[in-house]
């Protein structure tokens, strides 16, 4: 305080109490907003790389041939994975993050802009490859799925619960690899449940086309 | 960690509560971190100092981070308790809780220098 010695200044206080996130908050609203209006039903897909989410979209793409699915594909570096869903003759738009390792809401503006012409009834974003930092930045989306491969080791949840935290299902995949990895299912269940007791378990192949069913229907639903 | 895209947005918010109070500079401000919010304090003020350089208006601006523990509540017997998203209750065992504190990520606090008119 500067009252005392005269020069004219003083300190002001000011109580903010604002999130650091609340920017992004407000466009998630504005997006689910936006998709509510249209219909969408939005699927946000986290989980590290390689866990298996593209996979997993043409594996649910083949399933619901009735549903006309489309795809936010958010890619670090390239168009890849984007080029592979297109192939499936299904509306995709690429978001080139640009090194950063999450999508967050106006990425997501700005993707569904080449959507909303013609929007799909289901929408899955598929996030960049990382368990750690989507977790953070809600996209206006209806359910958060991580998707977590058997071959990534069941210490996942406690190393990451924030991942896990506000999701609504978790799709536990590559179970046909199961025989050849230490990963014990019910332990990772348990684990799940202590972060989030409400979060769906989708144990599932891609693969072999095992336990794709309850999947699909939770999706349907 | 986005630590680097969190301390970004944490400085146009305070330049424009700068702009909002019409002061003449930020001189410090706090914030909030859970111990659950996934944010890492390290990395986070790394993250600032970086960020102070690009920003000639925070040169000298003071970060006050205030770290907050995680605390519980068990949902069968009401004990209050510190701990992870692992812990069981340490007076009834068990997992059921909510969540009280530690998830914050907040700018609480600004203090500006004004001009005394
Ligand atoms: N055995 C087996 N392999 C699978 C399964 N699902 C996916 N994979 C394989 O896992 C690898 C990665 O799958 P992707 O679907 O590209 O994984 P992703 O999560 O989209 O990867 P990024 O986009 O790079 O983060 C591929 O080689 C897939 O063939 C499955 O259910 N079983
Ligand atoms: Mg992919
Ligand atoms: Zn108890």
């Amino acid at each position: 305080m500067c009252e005392s010695c005269g020069c004219g200044e003083r300190t002001l206080r000011v109580t903010v109490s604002r999130g650091l996130l609340s920017e992004n908050e407000r466009l998630a609203r504005e997006n689910r907003a936006w998709f509510k209006r249209l219909g969408v039903r939005v699927v946000n897909l986290v989980g590290s790389p390689g866990a298996g989410k593209t996979s997993l979209i043409e594996a649910t793409v083949r399933r619901l041939p009735e549903c006309r699915v489309g795809v936010i594909e958010g890619d670090p570096e390239t168009r890849r994975d984007a080029e592979r869903l297109s192939r499936l003759g299904i509306p995709v738009a690429a978001v080139t993050t640009g090194g950063v390792c999450h999508l967050d809401a106006r990425m997501v503006h700005r993707a569904f802009h080449e959507l909303a012409a013609s929007p799909p009834e289901l929408l899955f974003i598929e996030n960049v490859g990382n368990l750690l930092c989507p977790a953070d930045f809600d996209l206006g989306e209806d359910l958060t799925v991580v998707v977590l491969s058997v071959t990534e080791g069941e210490d996942k949840p406690e190393k990451y619960p924030q991942a896990f935290r506000r999701a609504s299902a978790v799709v536990l995949t590559k179970v046909d690899l199961l025989p050849h990895v230490d990963f014990d299912l019910a332990r990772v269940a348990e684990l799940i449940a202590r972060i989030n007791p409400e979060a769906r378990l989708f144990p599932l192949s891609v693969r072999t086309g095992e336990g794709l069913e309850p999947w699909i229907e939770f999706l349907r639903a | 960690m986005h630590e680097a895209g969190l301390v970004a947005a944490l400085a146009e918010e305070l330049l424009r509560l700068k702009e909002r109070e019409g002061a003449q500079r930020v001189l410090r401000f706090t914030v909030e971190i859970g111990e659950l919010s996934g944010v890492d304090p390290e990395a986070f003020r790394w993250a600032y100092e970086i960020l102070r350089e690009m920003y000639a208006e925070l040169k000298e601006t003071e970060m006050i981070l205030d770290l907050v523990p995680a605390r519980f509540r068990c949902k069968i017997c009401g004990r209050e308790f510190p701990g992870d998203y692992f812990s069981l209750c340490p007076g009834c065992q068990s997992p059921e809780k909510t969540l009280l504190s530690g998830e914050e990520l907040t700018l609480r606090e600004v203090e500006f220098e004004v001009a005394d008119v």
